[in-house]
Parts: C-alpha cells; sequence; structure tokens
C-alpha cells in the first residue's frame, strides 16, 4: 500500500514539475504577443545595404588602364579585359570589358585590388533575369548606375542593426533618416577641445 | 506473465541523402531490429568540391573567397585558418587592432553557429518554435558582418596581416547593444528549453560518450568538452589575443546530448561576454574616435603607430608562401579547424590539408547511435552539429 502511495506521490510531483516547466516555456512564448513582428514584406519594404554591401559591380571605362589585375585576383579569372596596344600613344587601349554575374561571386578581390578604381561595388542585388546570358555585363551594362532603395516611392526603406540609432535593436522602431550610432570624428575632437580648454 | 515474443526480420533502410530533417546531403544506412538501431553507416561525398585541390592553384588573395563555403556557418573561422597557415608560416606580423577585429568577428561567429545549431537541434528533436527565435538573433549578427564586411556570409574579411577594413562608424556601438540583447535572449531560451520535460526526457542519457572514447576517436570542440576534457584551443594555443580576455572554458562531463547542449548554450553566454570586454579594450577604441585622436595629434602621433591598424601591410597579389610546411589550428564553434600548409617559395600552396572538425566529430556516430532507438538518430545527430559543407569539402 505504502509503495503504491508514493508511486502517486512521485506521479503527482513528476507531473507538477512538468506543468510548472511547461508554463515556464509558455510565457516565453505568450510574451512574443506584445513584440511586433520582425520581418521585412520584401517587396514592399526593403532593407537598405550596407554601405559595403557588395552587389553588381559598376565600371567606368574611361578610368581603366587594362592592367588586368582585376583578372589576376579574381577567383576565377572572370572579367573579360579587351585591349590592343596602341603603339603611337604607346599605352594598351582598352576595347571592351566585361563580367559575367551569372558566374561572378561578388567576393570584391577586383574592386579592392584595382589601381585606378574604376570599379565600385554598388548596392544592386536583385539581378535576376529569364536568359542567363543576360547577366553577361559589357561596359555599357556595368557603367549604368544603381537604383537605390531610399528613391524608390513604393518602398519603405528600413535600415539594418549596424546603422540603427544607439540601443535600437529593430529596423521598424526608427525612421531611416534618424541618426545612426555613433560619433562623427569632427564631433569628438570639438568634444576633447572643449574639455582640454583649447 | 506471458510475453508473446515476436522475432522480426532485420530491416535496413535508408536516410537521405535529402531527407529533410538531415543536416546536408548525408546519407546514413541504418540497420533496424525493430525500432532499435543495430548498426548505422554513413556515407559521405555528397558534397564533396575537391576544396584542397583548388587551393593548389590559387593564391591566397583569390582561394579567400572559396573557404567561407567549408563550413558556411561559421564562416569568420574558415577565414581566419585561411590567413593564419601563410601569416605564421611567413612571420607576418598582426597589429593589435586588428587582432582585437578578429576576435570580435570570431565569437560573433562562433554565436551565429550556435544559435543555427540551437534552431536545427530543437527541430530535429520536435521543438519548431525556437527555430524561429534564433533565426531571429541570427539576423542581426548578419547585419553587423554585413555593415563591417559588405556581405553577410561570404565576407571575404580576413587579410594576411590584418582584417581587409577597419569598422564602420558606430558598428561597436550597435554590437555591444547586440551583445546585451543577446545575452538576455540566451536566458529566454533557457527558460523555454532546458527544464522542458519533453526536452529532457529526448535528450537526458541519449548518445553517451566517455572521456576515453571521446580521446581515442579525435573529438574537439563541444563534443569533447562535454565528455569532461576541458581542452579549448583558445586556451591551449593562445593564438589572437584570447589572453587579455577572462573567459572560462566551458564543460560539462555527462557526455550526453544535455551536456553537448549546455556547454554549447555557455559557450555563447562567453562569447557575448568576450565581445564585451573587446570593446571595451580595442586600442584606439571605435574607429571615429581613433579618426578624431589621429586628427587632433598630427600626422606623426602614435595613433599612427602599427598597434592602432587594422591591417600591417596590404598583402600584394603576388604573396609568395614560403618553403617549409607546418600545422595550424583555431577553436571552430564545431572543434579543431586546422590546416597543414606546405609551401615551395610560390604563390600557390604545394599542398593544402584541411583538418575539418565536423568531420572527424562525424565518425563516432556509428558508436552513439548503436543500441539507441530510431527517433534518437535526429537527436544524436543534431547534437553532434555537423555541417556537410566541411565534411565533404
Amino acid at each position: 500500500m505504502m509503495k503504491f502511495l508514493s508511486k502517486v506521490g512521485e506521479y503527482a510531483r513528476d507531473a507538477v514539475q512538468a506543468a510548472k516547466y511547461i508554463g515556464q516555456g509558455m510565457m516565453v512564448t505568450f510574451d512574443h504577443m506584445r513584440r511586433r513582428p520582425i520581418t521585412v514584406r520584401y517587396p514592399y519594404e526593403k532593407l537598405i545595404p550596407s554601405e559595403r554591401f557588395r552587389g553588381r559591380i559598376h565600371f567606368e571605362f574611361d578610368k581603366c588602364i587594362s592592367c588586368e589585375v582585376c583578372v589576376r585576383v579574381c577567383p576565377i579569372n572572370l572579367p573579360v579585359v579587351d585591349w590592343e596596344y596602341n603603339s603611337e600613344i604607346k599605352k594598351k587601349e582598352l576595347k571592351s570589358y566585361s563580367i559575367d554575374f551569372g558566374v561572378c561571386i561578388f567576393c570584391g578581390n577586383c574592386v579592392e585590388y584595382c589601381p585606378t578604381n574604376c570599379l565600385s561595388m554598388t548596392e544592386e542585388y536583385d539581378l535576376s533575369t529569364f536568359d542567363r546570358h543576360e547577366l553577361n555585363f559589357d561596359n555599357v551594362a556595368l557603367g549604368r548606375l544603381p537604383t537605390k532603395v531610399t528613391e524608390d516611392p513604393l518602398v519603405t526603406p528600413i535600415r539594418e542593426l549596424a546603422y540603427l540609432p544607439k540601443g535600437v535593436l529593430e529596423g521598424h522602431k526608427a525612421d531611416h533618416r534618424e541618426r545612426r550610432a555613433g560619433k562623427l570624428p569632427v564631433e569628438i575632437i570639438e568634444e576633447t577641445q572643449a574639455t582640454t580648454g583649447n | 506473465m506471458v510475453m508473446i515474443e515476436t522475432k522480426a526480420e532485420r530491416m535496413v533502410i535508408n536516410m537521405g541523402p535529402h531527407h529533410p530533417s538531415m543536416h546536408g546531403v548525408l546519407r546514413l544506412i541504418v540497420t533496424l531490429d525493430g525500432e532499435n538501431i543495430v548498426d548505422c553507416e554513413p556515407v559521405l561525398g555528397y558534397l564533396h568540391r575537391s576544396m584542397e585541390k583548388i587551393a593548389e592553384n590559387r593564391t591566397i588573395v583569390q582561394y579567400l573567397p572559396y573557404v567561407t563555403r567549408w563550413d558556411y556557418l561559421a564562416t569568420m573561422f574558415t577565414e581566419a585558418i585561411t590567413v593564419n597557415a601563410p601569416e605564421k608560416l611567413a612571420d607576418v606580423p598582426v597589429p593589435r587592432r586588428a587582432s582585437y577585429i578578429r576576435m570580435m568577428m570570431l565569437e560573433l561567429s562562433r554565436i551565429a553557429s550556435h544559435l543555427l545549431w540551437l534552431g536545427t537541434f530543437i527541430a530535429d528533436i520536435g521543438a519548431q518554435t525556437p527555430f524561429f527565435y534564433v533565426f531571429r538573433e541570427r539576423e542581426m549578427i548578419y547585419d553587423l558582418f554585413e555593415a563591417a564586411t559588405g556581405m553577410r556570409m561570404m565576407h571575404n574579411y580576413f587579410r594576411i596581416g590584418g582584417v581587409a577594413a577597419d569598422l564602420p562608424y558606430g558598428w561597436l556601438d550597435k554590437c555591444e547593444d547586440y551583445c546585451k540583447y543577446q545575452l538576455e535572449k540566451i536566458d529566454e531560451y533557457e527558460r523555454l528549453i532546458t527544464n522542458n520535460p519533453i526536452f529532457r526526457k529526448r535528450v537526458e542519457g541519449v548518445g553517451k560518450i566517455s572521456r576515453e572514447d571521446a580521446i581515442n576517436w579525435g573529438l574537439s570542440g563541444p563534443m569533447l568538452r562535454a565528455s569532461g576534457v576541458k581542452w579549448d584551443l583558445r586556451k591551449v594555443d593562445h593564438y589572437e589575443l584570447y589572453d587579455e580576455l577572462d573567459w572560462e572554458v566551458q564543460w560539462a562531463t555527462e557526455g550526453d546530448c544535455l551536456a553537448r547542449y549546455l556547454v554549447r548554450v555557455g559557450e555563447m553566454r562567453q562569447s557575448c561576454k568576450m565581445i564585451l570586454q573587446a570593446i571595451k579594450q580595442i586600442p584606439g577604441g571605435s574607429y571615429e574616435n581613433l579618426e578624431a585622436q589621429r586628427v587632433l595629434a598630427g600626422p606623426k602621433s602614435e595613433w599612427n603607430s602599427l598597434d592602432y591598424q587594422f591591417i600591417s601591410k596590404k598583402p600584394s597579389p603576388t604573396f609568395k608562401i614560403p618553403a617549409g610546411e607546418h600545422y595550424v589550428r583555431v577553436e571552430a564553434p564545431k572543434g579543431e579547424l586546422g590546416i597543414y600548409l606546405i609551401g615551395e617559395n610560390n604563390v600557390f600552396p604545394w599542398r593544402w590539408k584541411i583538418r575539418p572538425p565536423g568531420f572527424i566529430n562525424l565518425q563516432v556516430l556509428p558508436q552513439l547511435v548503436r543500441g539507441m532507438k530510431i527517433a534518437d538518430i535526429m537527436a544524436i545527430l543534431g547534437s553532434v552539429d555537423i555541417i556537410m559543407g566541411e565534411v565533404d569539402r
């Protein structure tokens, strides 16, 4: 009889324990009722790509000196640099330049090593086409300026975490024009000069 | 009492290579006796991309974008080891500031990896909700990465002798915000998961591995630490500047799935603390402060010395790996990630052997699942934390 009772007691204790911990877990779940959704409703809302975002590559034809460094640092030697040596001006003349974005992995090595800065990364990331050959951009297509999320009237721009004001952790909670975290170096200079008294 | 005994034939079933709850393309051939597992044989190689061979005709600069594809959930670690190997061979100095930036990036990456592990592990066991919670937090880490490196996962940020660029304005402030937030959220996960009776029943005493076995199988990372070995390469090898931070190695002695869970959750807390310390200790402080100090003190100030740079010298595209060979390792979230590098004074390495933690931790799986029930396979496989990208390379 005692054995039976202790069994029942043990069972009841276990059940109470389980109910307690499940209740504790459910508290976390119900706590989410007072939180906002953090999902971004693309394409009505879009995240603003960061300043260093590595999107589609922009190319300036006139700056290029056909040195082919971009080809040498590319993991698969992707950029096609078509040039001819002009013996009159003793310089290489660029005829055409192309990068196939269907193959490019946007590592940014070409941009980093370009000696004349004729390559740069834009914030464009939606490159989908119906035909993959359309992704093979020539120097004309590479020279087009990117579109901006903030200038599209149909889109609500939302900032990413690193660009939000200090203390704000959700993009929805701040307007994208609000000042981001961190002071400007100029302000820090002014502050230190004010405290040291110069 | 009379029991009716039925003896069924053994059954061989195939799990994978694309089972939805499998971690990537892993195939398991499981021999079953009813619901008990008699044997299990993992079949690998579905994601093999010859990463080691590719390294042999790429310069380090060219190879760096590839490495984030080994372990695509702890991307910073693959980059770290890829630059550490030639760095150590060629004795390239790393400025203190660069080292601090690296540590912060590595620890953020560790949190991201453990978060995703937590989500999938719990989802394997049958709880779907935490999966969404961890993705919310992981997204923030990736936002921080995107701001500093330009890409969320395929960063290409580490360079021989430092990192590619200094941190952007306000990054440290937001990183601090994030770490404080993350510490709260880890408490929240623990409230949700740790004492949950269903979770406890599924993981306690499941997939046990003893201390001796763990060492004999060559396990590393949380797998080894959960079995009672206090072995963390950050403490053992003293690489980067981890010695300047105050933190503890997380370990447990039980060696079951629950211990591995607790070790990883503990590591996330430690990583948050380490980042918070690093934010305070980084030489020069935030980038905006460093810029201001440089302007104030003029061109010949100490603020322009090596310690305050983010890179010692920009690596040339024709950086030559000196002749010689050595083994370099870092403590990745999954375990010991190592490179055995042989150079021959050429821009390409002669041999680039990768020691992926997932590959070696996966070997122990058949031993762990033998004798367990078939439903435990997912719990055990989840607790091993494998990423097929690095297992097959």
